[in-house]
Formats: C-alpha cells, sequence, structure tokens
C-alpha cells in the first residue's frame, strides 16, 4: 500500500525554490529529517545528472528524484513537495511543479506506489487536482482514493 | 507476446514508471505485452524485443550493441507518445 511509503507529514507545499540543485535538495529534505536516506543519497543523484541530464524528469510537471538504493536509502520512502512557481531541469524543457523524492530499498518493493503515481501521471484530471490543491492534506487525500480505486 | 525493457539510469524509477505507462498503453491496443525495468547498465545481453528509454539517455545507448530497435521517449509517462512511437516498431517487428 501506498500509505507504507508515504506519510503526511512528508507532503508539503513551497512558493518556490531557487534553481533544479535546490529542487533536489528541498524534495529530500523530508526523507533526510526522517531518517529515510543518508546524506550521500543527494550527493549521488546530483553526481548521476552530471553523467545522464535529469533522468528523473518524466513529463511536464513531473519530477521523480531517486537514486539507487546502495546511494543511502535507509527505509523506502516517499516524498512530495508541490511548487507553486514550477523549476526547469539543466538539459529538459518541461517546466516541473510536483517533486517526488523515492528512496527505494530494491528496484520492485515500491511496485504498490508506483502504480499509483502512474495511474496519476497518465489521468489529466488527477493531475489538475495534484498541481492545483490548496492543502497537503489533498495531495494525500488524492494518493489515497487512487489507489483504492485501481 | 512481445518482450518489452524500460531502460533508465538506476532501473527502479522512471524505467519503473515507464513500464507501467507502456503496459497501460499495450493493453488499450490489445497487444500481448511481458515487461521488465532494468538500469543501463545491465541491458547489454538483455534478450528483449524491444527496449524504451528515455531521450537523454540517447548518446549512452549509441555506444552499445543491441540487436533490437530501441525507442527514446521525451516523456515516460505519455500514454499518447508512447502509442505513437511504439506502433511502428511493433508493426516492423510483426506483433501488430
Amino acid at each position: 500500500m501506498i500509505a507504507d511509503m508515504l506519510k503526511m507529514e512528508n507532503i508539503r507545499i513551497m512558493e518556490e525554490v531557487n534553481d533544479w540543485q535546490d529542487a533536489i535538495h528541498i524534495s529530500l529534505e523530508p526523507l533526510l529529517q526522517g531518517g529515510y536516506i543518508t546524506e550521500n543519497y543527494e550527493k549521488a543523484i546530483l553526481e548521476c545528472t552530471e553523467k545522464y541530464g535529469p533522468y528523473y524528469v518524466l513529463a511536464e510537471d513531473f519530477a521523480l528524484i531517486h537514486g539507487r538504493p546502495e546511494d543511502g536509502v535507509l527505509e523506502k520512502q516517499l516524498a512530495i513537495t508541490l511548487l507553486r512557481k514550477p523549476v526547469i531541469f539543466e538539459g529538459s524543457s518541461f517546466p516541473v511543479r510536483v517533486l517526488i523524492a523515492l528512496g527505494a530499498s530494491d528496484s520492485n518493493s515500491h511496485l504498490d506506489t508506483m502504480k499509483v503515481l502512474s495511474s496519476i501521471f497518465m489521468d489529466e484530471a488527477k493531475v489538475g487536482e495534484l498541481v492545483n490543491a490548496e492543502e497537503p492534506q489533498q495531495i494525500y487525500e488524492l494518493l489515497i482514493t487512487s489507489e483504492e480505486n485501481l | 507476446m512481445v518482450k518489452i525493457l524500460a531502460v533508465c539510469g538506476n532501473g527502479l524509477g522512471s524505467s519503473f514508471a515507464c513500464q507501467m505507462t507502456t503496459e497501460a498503453v499495450m493493453k488499450e491496443m490489445g497487444v500481448e505485452v511481458k515487461m521488465d525495468h532494468i538500469d543501463l547498465s545491465s541491458v547489454a545481453g538483455q534478450k528483449a524485443d524491444i527496449i524504451i528509454s528515455g531521450k537523454n539517455f540517447e548518446t549512452q545507448f549509441s555506444h552499445l550493441t543491441l540487436d533490437c530497435p530501441v525507442v527514446f521517449l521525451e516523456r515516460l509517462v505519455d500514454k499518447n507518445e508512447i502509442r505513437e512511437k511504439l506502433t511502428p516498431v511493433l508493426k516492423e517487428i510483426g506483433a501488430i
């Protein structure tokens, strides 16, 4: 269940970030503070970005910020930051408002979570609901009900 | 049964999301697929009919020798783009 990987306190709404590096840093903050990842995780993601470009930008509005389990994931978890003002990652042309930070413990055990997230990426109405959310609670409920309706 | 591999740098995030979206598209098209997601460093030597990946990985793929078509996407979770780009390849390999 997605509830195993997502806590209300790890969903935030913010006005803006300084740049894409700041976006990565801010998106990972709740995972670091909660003890789900180590400090090395952010470093590894930045290194991987240098090598491959912004591999986590999935489409307009969505970045799935993630590294490898061995880069510093202590416990699998998700954090979501919604930005009012979009950020553009270097090497990509898509403005991004939803930063989803993922710490996965292996390549498959977050399957339930990926199912829910994908069901949102593929549904324009849900994307609209997500980017226009006024409170973190609305985002949380959208994810939980999306799983119920899968 | 068509085997499609979604590939990204780490093999667990972007490729997984792409796999889910592709599975949904294939279901709509009535094409039976077996999908998996892996990281770029493990892709050589894998058996697949089609490989699907992000456009940002195009340079890395140019260094690999693969015996199946590779489809590069701008948007990894866009059903329309996936349908448009996969349809000719599926025809080419005789899957549709």
